[in-house]
């Protein structure tokens, strides 16, 4: 959910192995700017861990637009825009991409990026959104869309303006599955990686959840059962500079939502889980059902919340 | 188990559209949201159904329906409050659990959360993980108009 930080220039120096309470093993690392934790049962190699490392600084150097060296810096700052060769890993990302910007009508789309810049969420952490003027001009060019602004030929994505590329709603779970995939690949059958509050678990036993209360860190409002599956939250209390400003905005708008504060989305997969959880700050369950298989767990601003019935876990209500 | 499963489940409903009504009351809040707005709103208990129930784990299956659908909701209470509520979906057919994930959208209910200590967790999902960059950014600027 969190739109892609600073990279580390050395990853590695944060990188912790250590114990489990469960008596497993950690691997605590910093990556995209937030703190990231793999349990597993048995410890990880040093090469699988400098695999892992290196695996995040190849998707940040890409994806990252808080980092001017990055593919997505590139793009947003080529006047007139141009071709650019992504990696493999682009094709499953923005494929997904195109089936949320689908089904939310827009709502969900990578160019919000523009938008995150003009409220303040910029590479520099302003927190002060652009004058007046500036929107206004901005405006008057007209909003970049998905569909409508970026062509794509395989790799390559067209561009013929600067554009703001943004993949917060769906990056953090799309490289817990690539990290995922990386422990399976050298015959880990049992772990978790948490990509702070982005989850995927692998394992016969059921890991029990506990679903953050949205204004209070100290509460939960609920516990969900994972088990071989992912599991993502999004939310808008924490991540906000004042006056209904926040990071979860409608694309089409450029406005903050304010009806959903807190979502959780449980999906085979991570990318998938958190882009749902950002969708649902937009679009009604039902109508990403026709399109998704999840479950969901999604608190209003009143407070009440809705869930599927199938979401195994507790509600405290 | 029928008549017993059927007085818990009305009183589930009762309780879920009382809490519904007391989220309604302050309009300010869909603008303003507040910690104390899901916390303390919610009813500890339905007056109109107070009942002498033993405190413990309940559960209930709900058949509807002539394809033999049905719907398992477990609740836990304690002092005639309902603490938990589960909900399992029974459908086979794809018409069924639609339905039933309709009914789940039908029926928001108030949370109120339990203290974090008291809840045998593996792990966390929610906001408490901020970007670190953005939260030195925002101290930063609180400490400027504060200065």
């Amino acid at each position: 959910m969190s739109p892609m930080k600073p990279g580390t220039k050395e990853p590695s120096a944060s990188a912790v192995l250590g114990r489990s309470e469960a008596g497993g093993s950690r691997f605590d690392f910093d990556a995209l700017g937030t703190r990231w934790q793999i349990e597993t049962d048995e410890p990880l190699s040093p090469d699988l861990r400098s695999r892992i490392l290196d695996r995040i600084e190849q998707f940040d150097a890409t994806y990252s637009r808080f980092r001017p060296d990055s593919l997505v810096s590139r793009i947003a700052t080529a006047p007139d825009g141009g071709r650019f060769e992504f990696p493999e890993d682009s094709l499953a990302l923005f494929s997904l991409y195109d089936r949320l910007h689908a089904a939310t009508d827009g709502a969900v789309d990578p160019l919000v990026g523009r938008e995150l810049e003009l409220l303040g969420y910029d590479s520099v952490y302003s927190l002060t959104p652009a004058p007046d003027e500036v929107r206004a001009a901005e405006r008057a060019r007209g909003r970049a869309s998905w569909a409508g602004d970026v062509r794509r030929d395989g790799r390559s994505v067209v561009t013929n303006r600067p554009l703001v590329i943004d993949v917060g709603a769906v990056g953090k779970g799309y490289l817990v599955d690539l990290l995922s995939a990386i422990l399976r690949e050298a015959g880990h059958t049992d772990f978790v990686v948490d990509g702070s509050g982005d989850l995927r678990h692998v394992a016969e036993r059921a890991i029990r959840v506990g679903l953050e209360h949205p204004f209070d860190p100290r509460r939960v409002i609920g516990v969900a059962h994972l088990r071989a599956q992912a599991l993502c939250a999004s939310g808008t209390s924490r991540r906000a500079w004042g006056d209904g400003l926040h990071h979860v905005l409608d694309a089409r708008t450029g406005v903050p939502v304010r009806e959903v504060v807190a979502t959780w989305v449980m999906a085979d997969e991570a990318a998938l889980a958190d882009g749902l959880a950002t969708a649902l700050f937009f679009t009604e369950a039902r109508r990403l059902a026709e399109s998704f298989e999840f479950t969901y767990v999604r608190v209003r601003s009143d407070g009440r919340a809705e869930f599927s019935p199938d979401f195994t876990g507790e509600l405290f209500t | 188990m029928s008549a017993l499963s059927k007085k818990i489940a009305t009183a589930l409903v009762g309780i879920s559209v009382t809490a519904a009504i007391a989220g309604c009351t302050d309009t300010d809040s869909a603008s303003s949201p507040s910690a104390s707005n899901i916390t303390s709103a919610a009813p500890s208990r339905s007056p109109s159904n107070r009942g002498p129930y033993e405190d413990g784990e309940y559960t209930v299956d709900g058949e509807y329906g002539t394809r033999g659908s049905s719907i398992g909701v477990a609740i836990t209470l304690e002092d005639d409050a309902i603490t938990t509520v589960d909900v399992t979906p029974h459908a086979t057919d794809e018409t069924s659990l639609a339905l039933q994930r309709r009914f789940a959208e039908a029926v928001p209910t108030l949370v109120v959360g339990r203290d974090i200590d008291a809840v045998r967790l593996d792990r966390v999902a929610g906001n408490s993980h901020t970007p670190a960059g953005f939260n030195d950014a925002l101290e930063k600027i609180k400490a400027e108009a504060s200065g």
